[in-house]
């Protein structure tokens, strides 16, 4: 059985235990690449990224300074009426 | 042939049923450790047990998956602007110094009182701190909410900042100046608590949050790079007596790994105090189940009597509340996810709709 030659292997100790170690390393490299674009793929994706928040008045000044990009600007519009009777 | 190696270590035999299980406990777990840094390997170690895998073995796997799990998380979170990486690592050099000690004070309390002593004091040591640090998270979670969801500093962490004793540290990303001094007993705590009852972040966010005075998205992250390096080097330690079943092991990564990869995208969704609401419910709920299984070992120790029945009903009780705190972090974490998602998906619409 392949198991148990796998097994008594991984289990030796002294230098064989890098076997083990080693083998979740590869597994969580090849792993967690797969799982990262499984879940974009499903559409959930972080909704922001480089969050710095970390002390109460900070937040607030953030927040006000989003709140202010956020906010439209008005824009001048030029329009002429070309059936108005002047 | 009869499979030798499998034999001798007495390595379960492995089915689709328990396949499953671990896959999905793994799942669960690797959501709940992705959110609040750690917490949700507790329910494996039973878990294993009860499939039927000898103890040290079932501590062994659990680790090994433990820290590549952390991993995945960290490097996950750390991109999202959320791991102070200085801060883990010295965090984790003091909690090294904190599972040796704790090492000890095992050895020594198994020396006096044997298996059930010991037993007694992890379950012990485990309601106390997680019903006051539990208590504490919840209770501050719930206030937070209550005053608009912004987090305060909090005045201990705010009068530790500004005690100058050299050498003074200033970590970036959770952006506060603190003394080293004050970092070592967060590490050393965390380390002792995670060589007693095997989760470390139970103290170690908490202290991060409330004693240095970093953010609760901050110390969490944070966290999964101390777990990171006490399980690289606890998994190390078990790899070298060959206890670790890779079998398990890979297992419950297959599923941790989905997990702890939704749970970190999850905190980008959420607002802080969320964080702690898990994690004290979590560690409330965990507390009681512990304490179920305390007058077990007060029976073996001959301090109380009482009938075997009573006893195995008050074990699987005990784990089937622990489940259930598994449970409950992940339905919470799920949840709120799902409620932030659905303004942004709204706002995203109406985008494609103008």
């Amino acid at each position: 059985m392949n198991a148990d030659t796998v097994t008594s292997y991984f289990t030796k100790g002294s230098w064989y235990a890098a076997l083990p170690v080693a083998t979740v390393f590869i597994f969580s490299f090849a792993h967690g690449a797969f799982a990262s674009n499984l879940w974009s793929l499903l559409g959930i994706e972080a909704a922001r990224k480089d969050v710095k928040v970390t002390t109460a008045e900070k937040t607030v000044r953030e927040d006000v300074r989003e709140k202010k990009s956020a906010r439209k600007r008005p824009r001048a519009r030029a329009y002429i009426n070309p059936f108005h009777r002047i | 042939m009869q499979d030798l190696a499998l034999e001798s270590l007495k390595f379960i035999d492995l089915n689709f049923m328990s396949v499953g299980f671990l896959f999905i406990v793994g799942f669960i777990g690797g959501l709940v450790s992705g959110f609040i840094g750690s917490g949700g390997a507790f329910v494996l170690t039973p878990g294993m047990m009860s499939l039927g895998v000898p103890g040290t073995v079932a501590v062994a796997s659990n680790m090994c998956h433990k820290f590549p799990k952390a991993m995945v998380g960290a490097y996950k979170r750390f991109k999202y602007g959320q791991v102070d990486l200085k801060l883990g690592l010295i965090l984790a050099a003091s909690a090294g110094i904190g599972v040796q000690a704790g090492i000890q004070i095992q050895h020594f309390v198994l020396g006096k009182w044997g298996e059930a002593g010991s037993n007694l004091y992890v379950s012990l040591s485990f309601v106390a701190i997680l019903i006051i640090v539990g208590g504490y998270v919840f209770y501050d979670a719930w206030n937070t909410a209550r005053t608009g969801g912004v987090e305060k500093v909090t005045k201990l962490a705010r009068k530790l900042q500004s005690i100058n004793l050299p050498p003074m540290i200033y970590f970036k990303t959770a952006d506060l100046r603190i003394s080293l001094w004050f970092t070592v007993p967060v590490g050393f705590a965390t380390g002792l608590l995670a060589a007693t009852i095997a989760v470390g972040g139970f103290i170690g966010v908490p202290g991060m949050i409330y004693v240095l005075g970093a953010s609760s998205l901050i110390s969490s992250a944070t966290e999964l790079v101390i777990a990171f390096v006490m399980g690289l080097g606890g998994s190390i330690n078990w790899a070298l007596h060959g206890m670790i079943d890779i079998r398990l092991t890979l297992i419950i990564l297959g599923g941790s790994l989905l997990g702890v990869q939704l749970g970190a995208i999850g905190t980008t969704y959420v607002k802080e105090h969320v964080i702690k609401v898990v994690m004290g419910s979590i560690m409330l709920l965990v507390a009681v189940s512990r304490g179920l299984a305390i007058p077990k070992y007060l029976n073996q120790l001959g301090l109380i009597s009482m009938n075997e029945g009573s006893i195995m009903l008050l074990g699987k009780l005990s784990f089937v509340v622990m489940c259930i705190s598994l449970a409950v972090g992940a339905i919470i974490i799920l949840g709120s996810m799902w409620k932030a998602r659905r303004p942004a998906l709204a706002m995203e619409e109406s985008y494609v709709k103008a």
